[in-house]
C-alpha cells in the first residue's frame, strides 16, 4: 500500500494529477447519449417481452400435449389442445405419408396390369416345356429291352431326336463281346448306316444266335452283326 | 424541471461515504432507465475518463471526442445489463473506454496508408488534429508523450492509475492481470520514466 501511495506522490506525476482534475466545462448530459438511453430501455423492453412469449410458446407446446395425453386437463380445454394438435399435425401426416407410402401406392396401378399377365403367360409356358424331358428318357429305356420286332419302327423317329444319347451307350455295352466289338468299330466308321439296315429288320429274329453280345448291344448291332459275322466268316 | 440531484450541493460529492452512497443509488437507478440518475453518473465520470482517453490517444491522429461518445453510447445501451457495485462500474466504463482506443486505432491502421504523398494530398498532419482540442501545459503534454512511448502495458497503469485515478484492483479488472503484476507493471513504468525524463533533461542541457 505504501509504495502505491509513493507511485501516485511521485513528484513526476503532480502536473499530471492537476490536468487530470480539472473539470468539464460540459454539465449537460449530452442529447444522444440521453436519446440511446432512453432507446435502450424500450430496446429492453421489447426484447422482454419478445423473449418471454417465445419461452412461454415453446413451454406451451411442450407441456399441453402432454397434459392432454395423460387426460389431466378439463374437457373443454383437452378438446381445444386436441384441436390443435390435429391441426398441426395433419399436415405433418399428409407429408409423412407421401413420403413413406411411395412404393405400395405408385406401382399398385400400374403392377396389377402387368403382374397378372406375366403369371399367367409363363405358368403356360413352362408347362409344356417341362413335359417335354419327361417322355424322351422313357422310350429309351423301354425300347432297349423291347422285342426287336416293334422296336425298329419306333426308334426310327425316336433315335432321330436322341441320337446323341443313344449312340453314348452301347460304348459300354459292346464291351460284351469282342467280335461285336470289332464290328462296332467298323460300323461307327460307317456312320449312321446302322439306321438304314433297320429297314431289312424282319432278317433279324435269325440273328439271336449273336445274344451273347448282350441285350443292349441288340439294338444297335443288328445291322451290324451281320457286318461283324462277315468278319467272322 | 431539474432533478435535484444535478444540483451540486444534493449530489453529496463533496464527503467521500455520501458521495459513494449517492453513486451508488444513482446507478441502481440508471439501470432501471432513470436519465437523471444516468447524468449523474456521467458528470462523476466523464471529466478523467476524457483526460485519460485525451493522453492515451495523444501523439496519434485518433478522434478522442468520438472515442468518448462512443464509450458513454455504449454504456447508455447496455448499462440495463449490467450488474455490479459502483466500483465494478467504473471497471466496465474504462474497459469500455479501452476497447474503443483499441478498435480506433485498429481502424486507423486499416484506413491510413503510410505514403507521404498520400498524406500530403489527402489528411493533416496528426498533431494538428490533436493539438487543436488538447489544453494543457507543454510539461504535461511532454510527460504524456513520454509515457505513451512506454510498453504499452506500462503506460496504460500508469495512465488509469495516475489520470483516472483508479486503484490497483480496478485496473487489475480491467486490463484481466493480477493486480500485483499490475503494481508491478506501475513501478517499473515509472522507474522507465525516471531515466527518460533524466536523459531528456539531461540532453537538453547539453
Amino acid at each position: 500500500m505504501n509504495s502505491d501511495k509513493d507511485f501516485l506522490d511521485d513528484p513526476l506525476f503532480k502536473g499530471l494529477k492537476k490536468f487530470a482534475s480539472t473539470s468539464d466545462a460540459q454539465v449537460d448530459l449530452p442529447s444522444d447519449i440521453a436519446y440511446t438511453l432512453r432507446n435502450a430501455g424500450i430496446r429492453s423492453t421489447r426484447q422482454k417481452v419478445v423473449r418471454r412469449s417465445v419461452f412461454t410458446i415453446i413451454t406451451a407446446s411442450v407441456v399441453l400435449p402432454s397434459l392432454s395425453f395423460a387426460h389431466v386437463l378439463p374437457t373443454p380445454i383437452d378438446n381445444i389442445v386436441k384441436s390443435v394438435v390435429h391441426l398441426v399435425s395433419t399436415p405433418v401426416r399428409v407429408i409423412s405419408n407421401v413420403i413413406n407410402d411411395p412404393a405400395p401406392t405408385i406401382p399398385a396401378p400400374s403392377g396389377s396390369v402387368t403382374t397378372t399377365p406375366e403369371p399367367a403367360t409363363l405358368t403356360p409356358t413352362s408347362e409344356p416345356i417341362t413335359p417335354t424331358p419327361t417322355p424322351t428318357p422313357a422310350p429309351t429305356k423301354t425300347l432297349v429291352p423291347q422285342a426287336p420286332a416293334p422296336a425298329p419302327t419306333r426308334t426310327h423317329t425316336e433315335t432321330h431326336t436322341e441320337t446323341p444319347k443313344t449312340v453314348s451307350p452301347p460304348k459300354p455295352a459292346v464291351g460284351g463281346g469282342e467280335k461285336e466289338n470289332e464290328g462296332e468299330g467298323e460300323g461307327e466308321e460307317r456312320g449312321i448306316a446302322p439306321t438304314l439296315p433297320k429297314a431289312t429288320l424282319p432278317s433279324a429274329p435269325n440273328s439271336k444266335p449273336s445274344i451273347p453280345g448282350g441285350g443292349r448291344s441288340e439294338g444297335h448291332t443288328e445291322g451290324k452283326s451281320s457286318e461283324g459275322e462277315g468278319h467272322d466268316d | 424541471m431539474r432533478d435535484p440531484k444535478q444540483d451540486g450541493s444534493s449530489l453529496g460529492i463533496s464527503s467521500g461515504n455520501s458521495e459513494n452512497s449517492d453513486l451508488a443509488n444513482s446507478l441502481i437507478a440508471a439501470r432501471t432507465g432513470d436519465e437523471m440518475a444516468f447524468a449523474v453518473i456521467w458528470r462523476h465520470h466523464n471529466p478523467r475518463l476524457s483526460r485519460f482517453v485525451q493522453s492515451k490517444t495523444y501523439g496519434s491522429d485518433i478522434d478522442f471526442e468520438e472515442v468518448i461518445s462512443d464509450t458513454w453510447l455504449n454504456v447508455a445501451k447496455d448499462i440495463r445489463k449490467f450488474k455490479g457495485d459502483f466500483s465494478e462500474f467504473t471497471s466496465w466504463l474504462y474497459a469500455i473506454a479501452r476497447n474503443r482506443i483499441i478498435d480506433a486505432s485498429r481502424k486507423r491502421d486499416r484506413t491510413i496508408r503510410p505514403k507521404e504523398d498520400l498524406e500530403e494530398a489527402f489528411w493533416l498532419p496528426s498533431s494538428l488534429n490533436v493539438e487543436k482540442d488538447f489544453e494543457a501545459d507543454e510539461s504535461v503534454k511532454a510527460l504524456i508523450a513520454q509515457i505513451n512511448a512506454l510498453p504499452d502495458a506500462q503506460s496504460e497503469v500508469v495512465l488509469m492509475r495516475v489520470v483516472g485515478d483508479l486503484s490497483v484492483e480496478e485496473i487489475a479488472k480491467i486490463v484481466k492481470k493480477n493486480p500485483n503484476a499490475v503494481r508491478v507493471l506501475a513501478h517499473r513504468g515509472l522507474a522507465t520514466l525516471r531515466e527518460n525524463v533524466k536523459s531528456s533533461k539531461g540532453g537538453s542541457r547539453e
